[in-house]
């Protein structure tokens, strides 16, 4: 952390100051929780490592579409204090029963039909219809969950810059890769070491329908911990 | 016809009258109030995070050890402020705040060094103790 500082009080850059900042917001322990569970939803298709790839660059999708998204909003001259108010202020308020839902729906306790969830959600048993779609919907939506730290680095730092001109909008694109790095990194060392153990004992459906029962735990222990920590 | 027209300009000219007197009164408390008072502000929510509340902290022990003296007097205080509860918002409206904000403030003068704090409070305190020192020296002098 210290050595990325360092790298930023340097930078004149704004690509690299972006890039830092967004390396910066995904190894904070902030928002390590939804990370967590980000890196679970992305090698739930354990079996292939290039899907589990493909997967994180579709999360890194959705994040760079909702940071820029906002960056944009901002940019067309939306009132910046109140809009950045409300994402830091209701962010984190969202995601814990979003979460709790989403695991539930992975586990199939209770089945719901909403266009959105149930592509997120769609039942463990058939497999073909998760679709790359379901990363770009949690990308879109773990974006939005802004926590005090990654509010600041966004709306502080990045958005300020981002603002100033009309050339400065990629930035939050370079902010968002940034950000989906260390998740696709973790979740394809994952499912590189894991299917090789898979492939040992030659149990790999049974795995992983197992792994993807424990990813719909990991969602709803995630939702708790955020339930708890926002509300109680 | 002569007293009655100038007590109609009177009671034409007399409410600013009235309103002058009051503003440059008023004005003058909030100047003797404030002139040589800094005030440093944390806004934050009812979650935090393990920065948010080493940013209070480091801010709070960095001004008690820089400045022994005035925050003994009350010459330069520290306010910890949740945005969520509703007694709050005045204050935070005055100050233009909606999210969360580390603020000196001193009259009307207003440094915002939230992103300094979120940058090092936590992994360079050194460097953020000199920036505070060096912003609260600087709001001495003016």
């Amino acid at each position: 952390m210290e050595f990325l500082t360092n790298l930023l009080d340097n930078s004149t850059m704004p690509w690299l100051t972006a890039l830092l900042l967004g390396l910066m917001t995904a190894i904070s322990p902030c928002p390590l929780a939804t990370n967590i569970t980000a890196i679970g939803f992305i090698s739930k298709d354990i079996e292939n490592r290039n899907r589990v790839f493909l997967n994180g660059l579709f999360y890194t999708l959705g994040r760079a579409i909702t940071y820029t998204g906002l960056a944009l909003i901002i940019f067309l001259g939306v009132d910046q204090l109140k809009f950045s108010g409300f994402f830091q202020r209701y962010g984190e308020k969202f995601i814990g029963p979003l979460l709790l839902i989403i695991g539930l729906l992975m586990l199939d306790v209770i089945r719901i039909k909403f266009p959105g969830f149930s592509r997120l959600a769609s039942g463990m048993q058939n497999k073909k219809s998760w679709s790359y779609f379901d990363a770009v919907l949690l990308g879109l939506v773990f974006a939005l969950a802004f926590c005090p730290y990654s509010g600041v680095l966004y709306f502080g730092m990045l958005v300020p810059m981002t603002v100033t001109s009309a050339s400065g909008l990629y930035l939050p694109l370079v902010f968002a890769i940034a950000t989906g790095i260390p998740v696709i990194i973790i979740a394809w060392l994952l499912a590189y070491t894991v299917s090789g153990v898979g492939n040992v004992y030659n149990r790999m459906k049974t795995f992983e329908l197992w792994f993807r029962r424990v990813i719909a735990i990991l969602f709803i222990a995630v939702g708790i911990y955020y339930i708890i920590r926002v509300y109680l | 016809m002569k007293t009655y027209r100038l007590i109609i300009v009177l009671l034409m000219i007399a409410p600013f009258i009235g309103c002058t007197g009051q503003t440059s009164e008023s004005e003058a408390k909030v100047a003797d109030n404030n002139s040589d008072k800094i005030e440093a502000y944390y806004f934050h929510f009812t979650a935090r995070c393990v920065t948010c509340n080493t940013i209070e902290a480091r801010t709070k022990e960095n001004l008690e050890n820089l400045y022994p003296n005035q925050v003994k007097q009350g010459l330069i205080t520290f306010q910890s402020i949740n945005l969520d509860e509703a007694s709050n918002k005045t204050l935070a409206k005055k100050l233009k705040v909606a999210g969360q904000a580390l603020l000196l403030v001193k009259g009307n003068q207003k440094i915002n060094i939230t992103n300094e704090g979120f940058m090092y409070a936590v992994v360079k305190p050194e460097k953020f103790k000199e920036i505070i020192n060096e912003k609260v020296d600087g709001l001495m002098i003016k």
